[in-house]
């Protein structure tokens, strides 16, 4: 999973730059709007009294048709949109989608090494792609149906303001969507927990160990349940558990009979709160480097450190209060990649180093080193304890240091990690590395996941009415698919906007494609000139392109919060008001944009 | 009832004896996708119709009647000209406080029963539940619905569904109704019901406005007509002064003795006068009607309302 840090800036750094974007955008797009208005009207009536026309539209837009907004009035049309989707039966949708959950249980993988991971993301996926189809398909034949069938003559000429039809509509719909977004909920819920729900038995006899301290112990495996089985250990008191396989373990215990009884599942439902930090780099020297070695992957989302030499990944850590960490140790969670020139024994985990610094280096304190074994694939925990050694570079030292009052400065915690054996790389992103802090409700983050789809519909919802107070209802569809569309891709927009994309805007990718050439030969046409002109109009065309995509809902990013839930990381309810206030922005723009379709309109066309 | 309208321009209205419903060269003109005319359904229409009366939008189908009622409730927009109902512009909503329409065919949610119709649109006029419930009993039994009143719209007859039509046109007891076609699909006895209605509803002192093809139904009701033909004006006035023939008398005269008969023959041609017809003196409004058309038809044009007035002329 790729983690953006940008998505964890608190709330209130982002709300300037909302403000400030908003400060700009809301003048500059009313003023687009203002010109391509009078255009429209002054092809329909002439310069001047399409000039007339338009300001009329606006002065009463703002002195009586906003100033009379009726609550009432818009809550009438909410229901009789509610009452005309239930009769175009979009309860439906939701049998489909019980059905396909009562089903999905034969299709899962079970055997997956994340079970939990895959039961979510099934759940969280089917729900956001049902959810926004059944938006954007009550939402998108009502208007255009109405005016169709004529029932809007006995509305519009009743004093409903066209702002209250568009809201009214907007209103019913997500009343709609949130009926059965919650009954989704619910099921989703339970499928998961249950879906997920097992036990073990033993299998074969229990092994006594003794153990250095003299206790007895037994140790044993269970059976193969759900395509996994763990082995697991019984302390003299009857109490023990099992190691963590399927990201889950079980508590055993040992009863007065001698069976032993295993509990369900633990740990696979969490929300992990992470605590992120900065990611900086030494070079093989130990001069700081911006990045790491490319090993030659093209995801670049990870920079490499290479084994036995001084290059390391040093994450720097703000905010680390002692208060936070009752116990006085602080949770480190490791995600580092491996990478290997060569294979050797491909069991044998790779070993590193971590180091505690403080953030003065003049002050040359160091904690450790604490040795540790990367573990591919799966989440590793490191706990430092509130006493660590100090680091001398020779020999061994007697000093210890605290890791609170010695080591962190000013909330300031340096984490430095090294790879240690040579020739071996670890792959690191900034995210990769992070302080676990006590970990949230799964619920709860459950909630928030649902919380975002839900946002996402009541974006789609405003989209799609305000294109079906213009369009056809096909029309509007295709309107609302290709926003989603350039919307979802605004990252690759932006890509090709700013030039970084191999192959040239669409007229270079058309040319290319013709000729079969490859993305990363120059374009090489017989005239220069030509050359120019398509690489202008490409320029000019992916600018464009870059704007409209700025403009709307970044709807890939949000669909990629609910797989924080899936990896099991807590949202924070930063990104919850983040995309919050978004939605309430574009519902605003799409609403006052629909009230001036709907306004300019003739609906007996 | 509703509160937007602000109370001072209600008053000005009606103390200045202001037009109900003003147009002033009224023009629509369909276009096609290239922007090519393709109809001009209205041309540089006149009307002022006063507060109180009945007025009939007469012609034959696609003479503009409809047009010229969807350009006053704002449902198409004019070409050039303005539409003004109660001094306000057409395509202004607050006109709408004191309107209502039946469209041609009641053009109503199929799904809703008649009392969540009613509800819907007491709603829109932004009434209290009170006054939504009260006047929801009130015009189901005006319309004689009341064993239906639970029923969806779409098991409805369409003269239950003109009727159930009419209610939600009156739910916010308006001061001007508009009337597409009102008694279209109805029975004779439907028909008798609607006409009533109407003439009770200028009894109240409303201003009626209907349009119509079925010419017994605007002569039994309407005060004036306008007769449209081809988008124009074709002839405009009270239904009275239409249908009077300028040089003819009529005289009733009860129990009148054969030798009095003969008398008045006798007088009759001493003045080189003509007793023409016996039984009655005005002319139906459906020759006035077939009249203008045919006349319109052979000459085509801009025709002065009021030009020709019925004579004895053979028909």
């Amino acid at each position: 999973m790729e983690i953006d840090l940008r998505d964890f800036e608190p709330f209130y750094t982002w709300i300037g730059h909302a403000v400030i974007l908003a400060l700009i955008a809301v003048p500059v797009l009313s003023f687009v709007g203002v010109v391509v208005g009078y255009i429209v009207s002054a092809v329909r009536y002439g310069p001047i009294e399409g000039a007339i026309a338009v300001a009329r539209g606006i002065g009463t837009a703002f002195a009586h048709d906003f100033r009379y907004f009726s609550l009432r009035r818009t809550v009438a049309i909410a229901r009789v949109a509610m009452k005309e989707a239930i009769r175009r039966k979009v309860l439906v949708v939701f049998v489909v989608f019980a059905i396909m959950f009562l089903f999905a249980g034969f299709f899962l993988d079970t055997k997956s090494e994340h079970p939990a991971r895959l039961y979510l993301s099934f759940v969280l996926t089917t729900t956001t792609f049902l959810v926004l189809f059944l938006a954007l398909f009550v939402s998108v034949f009502s208007l255009p149906s109405d005016i169709a069938h004529r029932t809007i003559y006995t509305v519009v000429t009743k004093p409903v303001r066209a702002s209250e039809i568009v809201l009214g509509r907007i209103l019913g719909f997500t009343a709609i969507g949130t009926l059965i977004l919650a009954g989704m909920l619910v099921v989703s819920y339970v499928f998961v927990v249950r879906g997920m729900r097992h036990t073990h038995a033993v299998d074969g006899a229990l092994e006594a160990t003794e153990g250095p301290d003299g206790e007895r112990r037994w140790q044993g495996v269970t059976t193969l349940d759900r395509h996994h089985r763990h082995k697991f250990t019984l302390e003299s008191d009857g109490q023990g558990s099992t190691d963590i396989v399927h990201q889950h373990w079980h508590s055993v215990r040992r009863l007065e009979d001698g069976t032993v009884v295993f509990s369900p599942p633990r740990d696979h439902l969490i929300a992990r709160v992470p605590k992120f930090g900065r990611l900086r780099f030494l070079d093989r020297e130990g001069k700081p480097a911006r990045k790491g070695v490319n090993v030659g992957y093209v995801w670049e989302y990870r920079s490499y450190i290479e084994g036995g030499t001084e290059q390391a990944a040093i994450w720097t850590f703000d905010n680390v209060r002692e208060a936070d960490f009752p116990d006085g140790r602080i949770v480190l969670a490791l995600n580092l990649r491996v990478f290997r020139t060569y294979v050797g024994e491909v069991k044998k985990p790779i070993r590193g180093v971590l180091f505690v610094e403080h953030p003065d280096p003049t002050k040359n304190l160091r904690g450790g080193p604490i040795p540790f074994e990367a573990k591919e694939f799966q989440e590793q925990l490191l706990y430092l304890p509130r006493k660590l050694e100090r680091y001398r570079p020779t020999g061994r030292s007697s000093e210890t240091l605290d890791l609170f009052k010695d080591l962190i400065a000013d909330g300031r915690l340096v984490i430095k990690i090294k790879c240690d054996d040579s020739a071996q790389y670890f792959g690191v992103a900034a995210p990769d590395v992070y302080i676990r802090m006590p970990d949230g409700y799964f619920s709860v983050n459950f909630l928030k996941g649902f919380a975002i789809i839900w946002l996402q519909m009541v974006t789609i919802i405003a989209l799609t009415v305000m294109f079906s107070t213009l369009l056809k209802s096909p029309v509007a569809l295709l309107a609302t698919v290709v926003t989603f569309i350039v919307g979802y891709q605004s990252a690759f927009i932006e890509k090709m906007a700013k030039n970084e994309l191999y192959g040239g805007g669409p007229l270079e990718a058309l040319i290319r494609i013709v000729r079969q050439d490859n993305l990363m030969v120059p374009l090489e046409l017989k005239w220069p000139w030509l050359e120019w002109v398509i690489k202008t109009l490409d320029w000019v065309f992916a600018q464009m392109l870059y704007v409209f995509a700025a403009l709307l809902p970044s709807f890939k990013h949000i669909s990629q919060m609910t797989e924080f839930v899936a990896y099991n990381y807590d949202i924070p309810w930063a990104i919850v008001a983040k995309f919050g206030v978004a939605a309430a922005g574009y519902l605003c723009v799409f609403s006052v944009l629909g009230y001036f379709f709907l306004k300019s309109r003739e609906v007996a066309g | 009832m509703a509160t937007d309208v602000a109370p001072e321009t209600e008053a000005t209205a009606s103390a200045s004896g202001q037009p109900v419903i003003e147009t002033r060269s009224l023009t629509k003109v369909f276009r096609d996708f290239w922007g090519r005319e393709k109809v001009r359904a209205v041309r540089a229409l006149d009307l002022k119709i006063q507060p109180g009366e009945i007025f009939g939008l007469l012609g034959p189908n696609g003479s503009g009647k409809s047009t010229t009622i969807k350009l006053i409730l704002g449902l198409l927009f004019p070409t050039s000209g303005r539409a003004l109902v109660f001094g306000k512009d057409a395509t202004d909503a607050r006109k709408n406080e004191r309107i209502g329409y039946l469209p041609e065919e009641s053009y109503l949610y199929k799904f809703l029963n008649a009392e969540e119709t009613l509800d819907f649109y007491g709603r829109l006029f932004n009434m209290s539940a009170a006054q939504r419930r009260e006047r929801i009993d009130e015009l189901i039994d005006m319309v004689k619905l009341n064993w239906a009143r639970r029923r969806p719209l779409k098991e409805y007859s369409k003269g239950m569904t003109r009727r159930i039509g009419l209610a939600q046109a009156l739910i916010n007891d308006p001061d001007l109704v508009l009337l597409d076609e009102p008694t279209t699909g109805l029975d004779p006895l439907g028909t008798d019901d609607m006409k009533e209605m109407i003439l009770e509803l200028k009894a109240r002192g409303k201003t009626v406005v209907m349009c119509s093809h079925l010419l017994p139904d605007i002569q039994d009701v309407c005060d004036r007509v306008a007769i449209l033909y081809n988008g124009e004006l074709k002839e405009q006035g009270r239904l009275s002064d239409l249908l009077t023939i300028r040089d003819e008398v009529d005289l009733r005269i009860k129990e009148l003795p054969e030798e009095g008969r003969r008398e008045l023959e006798a007088l009759v041609a001493k003045y080189g006068s003509e007793i023409v017809h016996e039984s009655r003196a005005t002319s139906t409004l459906k020759d006035l009607f077939m009249k203008i058309v045919r006349e319109s038809e052979e000459r085509p044009g801009k025709r002065a309302p009021g030009a020709i007035h019925q004579s004895s002329e053979p028909r």
